[in-house]
């Protein structure tokens, strides 16, 4: 009967028995198991808090960063002859965020007045604007919750709302004849979206003074914290259109002339709003630009003080971590190795039994990986602790802005891999040690 | 509950004229060198199923060798012959420890032979019937039957079933071992010492049991004992190690 059992069926009935018995050991054992899971956890959570630090603040930075819009600009100083194909090479660069072009500064001016015209704002700057303008706010991407907080949602820390809540979208004029104004601009004018305002465009001194006047309708405004000042965002046509008139190119601007095609198109212009993807692609787009002859700006010093951080930390956080690794090999390996002469009985009986070399290697293989996953459950009712603490005691030094300490559930996952591995090293010597016990052992003993 | 066929090989035991079960000729294994060196050999010894046979021989003698070799255990440095025709399998051994085919011995030893050692022969960390049920789960069976649970009432087991060998008396870890060697129906049971470290009144009965249960269920034994007074008491066949006294070293020659 069990002769005709087929090879596959016992081996995996041996190994599952396998199983079991490292298991059970490890629960009839359990004051060596307890020290070997708090020696785990002991390595693994400051380690966890560690990187949790390391992440939260570097991460906190780099948010406040990137919140400022300003942070990706490109700003290319004073006015140049820049042509269409320019333009055309630039949006093809995987490190460009956001590309327009704009005319000279000084014609980029704009008189604003209230329908009454009681109130008037005069030479409001005039800023070009398309879709994927970085200066106006856009809707929260939308984050579908990831396969780790799908299957561990309930016991991962809540997603704190570590930022407010971004302004509600604000969209770039779709037609020539509408404006964003700023804030403070809107207040001034006392003006809400979907108001008339009536814009003029002056030209000429002295005696040739003339002036075009626009109905044009305002259908948004950007918040403060996106552009401080006054401003206007217009279309781009209307932008050129203005400086046309100014320039005497064209005879006259009416509001008119803004419901047909309005600019001629343009081969070359002046200036360009020029916006990187990313923190990296700010000094990667700036070297190119420079190459190209250009005088630009950008934040770069900051980014490379918050850049430097982030290495500094990384570096630190690496170097803790592999004293930990290293230390979590030995410690585990150590026990483990010491444990086989503990067992060394059992492990003879087993062989004694008739169980193969694969049921005995297994054996601390699977204590080991049950210690680890033990331990590692610990170490992170650990980290929660510290990393509440830390939320909570320095997290007010950060204003609300971000948070002191956090792990993404890639991270968790990660560090129970590495852990896991560091377990299964440590289990590999114990596994050949176990492997060369033999069954004869039980019998040569007294 | 599934019940299952009683196994074919109760029926070859009682329909077939007996063979040899164990079948050895022109066997020694030697360890160590110059004057350290120790050999056993064991010129002839054929085991009939269901037989009882004594190992004897002074302590160091090599018995506990004897055993290792017949138990596949030590692999024998020359056998002449070496077959086994355990639960209707015609092997043969020599061939398998010539080919090193050590998946095949622990085969042959977890399915077909038992074992009762002096003391410690359930693993510690089970209960008593987890460590009667190791076995036979890995075989497919199921964990107790009439026949397993036939033997625990016979060794009077039955109230200890759920304790860890540490919270058995010597006497009941050693009836419990023997229950354990038997359990998965095996052709040939080696005990070392089984009774040595018992008190001699516990030793008796430990011994009678063991063989009782091996009767019964048609099932060889061989025992390494030192205790030869006892063997010739229960009249068992024995096969005794005697000095060889050679030059250097240490050499014995077990034969019945």
């Amino acid at each position: 009967m069990d002769q005709q059992q087929s090879p596959e069926r016992r081996l995996r009935r041996r190994w599952r028995e396998g199983l079991g018995l490292a298991l059970q050991d490890l629960a009839h054992d359990r004051r060596t198991t307890l020290v070997l899971l708090f020696t785990v956890a002991a390595i693994v959570a400051p380690v966890l808090l560690l990187f949790g630090l390391k992440n939260g603040v570097v991460a906190t930075m780099i948010d406040d960063l990137l919140k400022e819009p300003s942070t990706l600009e490109v700003t290319v100083y004073g006015n140049t002859r820049l042509e269409s194909d320019w333009f055309a090479r630039y949006a093809a660069r995987p490190d460009l965020g956001f590309i327009l072009p704009t005319t000279r500064t000084i014609s980029a001016t704009i008189d604003l007045a209230n329908t009454d015209g009681h109130r008037q704002v005069a030479a409001v700057e005039m800023i070009p604007s398309a879709v994927g303008d970085p200066l106006l706010p856009v809707d929260p991407p939308p984050q579908p919750p990831g396969f780790i907080t799908r299957l561990l949602g309930r016991w991962l820390p809540p997603p704190a709302p570590d930022q407010p809540l971004p302004a509600a979208r604000v969209d770039p004029p779709a037609a020539p004849d509408q404006l964003l104004l700023t804030a403070t601009l809107a207040a001034k004018l006392g003006l809400a979206p979907g108001d008339a305002v009536t814009a003029v465009v002056r030209r000429g001194t002295g005696s040739n003074r003339e002036n075009a006047v626009l109905q044009l309708r305002v259908t948004g405004t950007v918040p403060e914290n996106r552009f401080a000042g006054d401003a206007v965002f217009c279309r781009l046509d209307l932008l050129v259109a203005t400086e046309d008139y100014r320039d005497g190119l064209r005879a006259s601007l009416t509001t008119a002339d803004l419901a047909g095609p309005l600019a001629s198109a343009r081969t070359q212009y002046a200036n360009a709003r020029v916006y990187a993807r990313d923190l990296p692609g700010v000094e990667t787009l700036a070297a190119a630009m420079r190459a190209d002859g250009l005088e630009i700006r950008t934040q770069a010093e900051r980014i490379h003080i918050v850049m430097a951080l982030a290495d500094t930390l990384g570096f630190v956080f690496q170097v803790i971590a592999l004293i930990g690794t290293l230390g979590g090999v030995l410690a585990l390996g150590g026990a483990l190795w010491v444990n086989v002469d503990r067992k060394r009985r059992s492990l003879a009986l087993l062989r004694l039994y008739g169980f193969g070399n694969g049921t005995v290697v297994l054996v601390p293989l699977a204590q080991s990986v049950a210690i680890a996953v033990g331990g590692f459950c610990f170490a992170y009712i650990g980290y929660l602790a510290g990393a509440a603490a830390f939320n909570q005691n320095l997290g007010q030094n950060l204003a609300g802005r971000g948070f002191v300490c956090r792990l993404a559930p890639e991270h968790l996952l990660a560090a129970v891999g590495i852990t896991l591995l560091v377990a299964l090293l440590a289990a590999s010597a114990a596994g050949y040690r176990a492997s060369r016990v033999d069954a004869a052992e039980c019998l040569r003993e007294t | 509950m599934l019940k299952l066929p009683p196994p074919a090989r109760r029926h070859a035991l009682t329909h077939r004229p007996p063979s040899l079960l164990l079948d050895v000729e022109g066997m020694t294994f030697s360890r160590g060198a110059g004057n350290q060196r120790f050999t056993v050999e064991v010129p002839a010894l054929k085991l009939r199923p269901g037989e009882l046979v004594a190992i004897t021989g002074r302590s160091g003698s090599g018995k506990s060798t004897v055993l290792e070799l017949l138990g596949l255990l030590s692999a024998p440095h020359r056998h002449g012959r070496f077959l086994w025709r355990g639960h209707g399998r015609n092997i043969d051994l020599g061939k398998l420890w010539n080919r090193r085919a050590h998946g095949a011995l622990a085969e042959i030893r977890g399915t077909s032979m038992g074992f009762v050692l002096q003391t410690h022969g359930l693993l510690p960390f089970l209960t008593v019937a987890g460590n009667l049920a190791l076995i036979r789960r890995s075989l497919g069976l199921p964990p107790r039957d009439a026949h397993l649970d036939a033997m625990i009432e016979r060794l009077d087991i039955g109230g200890k079933l759920h304790k860890k060998p540490h919270e058995l008396s010597v006497g009941e870890q050693q009836r419990a071992s023997i229950v354990r060697a038997l359990a998965h129906r095996p052709a040939l049971v080696l005990a070392d010492e089984p009774t040595s470290a018992l008190d001699p009144g516990l030793g008796d009965r430990v011994m009678d049991l063991l063989l009782a249960q091996a009767k019964e269920h048609g099932i060889a034994v061989l025992i390494a004992t030192h205790e030869v007074d006892r063997v010739a008491q229960l009249g068992l066949r024995t096969v005794s190690g005697t000095d060889q006294k050679p030059a250097t070293g240490f050499a014995w020659r077990f034969a019945d």
